[in-house]
């Protein structure tokens, strides 16, 4: 009896899924908090920042605990000063930090007034 | 004769940027045997990086963000004993060499150490006489300050080795060695000078420096044998009294001749049987 050939195709087939999103510049937000241990260290931090966003950043070493350097927008130092923000920072930032790791923080400042004049 | 850093140190000096990897880093450590590394950027020494700041540094790290910054430089003409002082200040393992404002080699501890033990006498443990030298000049050109020197020597010492034997004078010579140095006030180098003889500098007024000697020869009297025999000790001092201006670049001569002094002085202490001479009779008169 004659029979059908059956061929049966064995097929791979791959799914290629891209996820395009903007690449914010910069890309570390407001503030980086750098470890002891961390993959990058404050030069590195600094040519990244001078190389991303030039001259917006000023980089603050610090000696305390797993913290290394920090890495400060300087627009944010222009709505309050730098010795009333980085302590704030330093000690929320000390909560959530160990030596190896690089934290990137926002911060939103809202500077309210209030004045009384003769009417 | 100073004794410098400059025959042993390492010329072919392996460098490193500051901005690669500690991973490429420690390849480059790993080929050239080398476990410290000079930082140089643009032919400015910016730091050292070192084994140690290897291990404590993530390997994505650049090694300007793990050197240890501000070396210990040196010049090669460093004395032996100071670069050893420098590595035990500082607690480090190796010295960067500059001159004329250029890197010209590394020197590491283990170097430091293998030279300075031809310098060191095997039985009692003090350096030989050269320590001696090196420290008086130092002393000197520490803002031209005086210096004296003692010398020692010990009395009938050859007696010893003949009625007990050597092994005995041996451990006499240990003894007297231990003792001298568990006596000396801050900032005195002693050394053994040779054979029965030892020597020390020190920068302190005649009169501190006389009241030493007379505690030393004293103390040396007190040691006590077991074999039952008692040892003294002559000392002769020379220094601290100079009546016209030193001749510049003339230290080697000054300690020369005063350890020259010293010993005669202590031969008439011996002669005479008198614990402490003090070389005021032998004065040098220098002539400009």
């Amino acid at each position: 009896m004659a029979g059908h050939n059956i061929s049966r195709e064995n097929t791979r087939t791959a799914e290629v899924s891209i996820r395009l999103t903007e690449f914010e510049i910069p890309p570390m937000q407001d503030v980086l908090l750098v470890g002891k241990k961390a993959p990058i260290g404050p030069e590195a931090a600094r040519r990244m920042v001078d190389a991303l966003s030039p001259e917006q950043y000023e980089v603050v070493p610090v000696k305390e605990g797993a913290l290394e350097a920090m890495v400060v927008r300087k627009s944010l130092l222009k709505l309050i000063p730098k010795e009333k923000l980085l302590p704030i920072i330093l000690e929320e930032g000390q909560k959530l930090l160990t030596e190896n790791m690089v934290i990137k923080a926002q911060i939103d400042i809202v500077v309210i007034v209030k004045r009384e004049i003769d009417v | 004769m100073l004794n410098n850093i400059k025959g042993i140190m390492n010329r072919n000096v392996q460098i490193i940027s500051p901005w690669v990897s500690i991973a490429t880093a420690v390849e480059i450590m790993k080929q050239s045997r080398a476990s410290g590394l000079p930082v140089v950027e643009e032919g400015s020494l910016k730091g050292i990086l070192t084994s140690r700041d290897v291990r404590e540094a993530h390997p994505n790290r650049l090694v300007a963000d793990a050197m240890t910054h501000n070396p210990v430089a040196v010049t090669p003409q460093i004395s032996l004993w100071h670069a050893k002082e420098l590595l035990e200040e500082h607690q480090i393992e190796r010295l960067i060499v500059i001159e004329d404002g250029r890197l010209v080699g590394i020197i590491t501890a283990t170097q430091i150490y293998a030279e300075l033990g031809k310098h060191i006498d095997p039985l009692t443990g003090l350096p030989r006489a050269e320590y001696l030298y090196q420290k008086a000049i130092e002393l000197l050109l520490q803002n031209n300050q005086e210096i004296i020197i003692i010398f020692i020597d010990m009395n009938d010492f050859g007696n010893i080795d003949k009625d007990f034997g050597h092994v005995v004078g041996d451990q006499v010579l240990r003894q007297v060695g231990d003792e001298l140095q568990k006596c000396l006030p801050d900032n005195c180098f002693l050394c053994r000078y040779a054979g029965d003889e030892f020597a020390l500098v020190l920068s302190a007024p005649q009169k501190d420096a006389i009241d030493l000697a007379y505690l030393l020869v004293s103390r040396i009297a007190q040691l006590e044998f077991e074999q039952d025999f008692s040892i003294s000790a002559s000392a002769g001092v020379a220094g601290g009294r100079r009546f016209n201006q030193r001749l510049q670049r003339e230290e080697n001569s000054t300690v020369s001749d005063l350890i020259n002094m010293a010993s005669l002085a202590s031969t008439r202490a011996k002669r005479e049987k008198c614990q402490v001479i003090v070389a005021e009779g032998l004065q040098l008169i220098e002539v400009s």
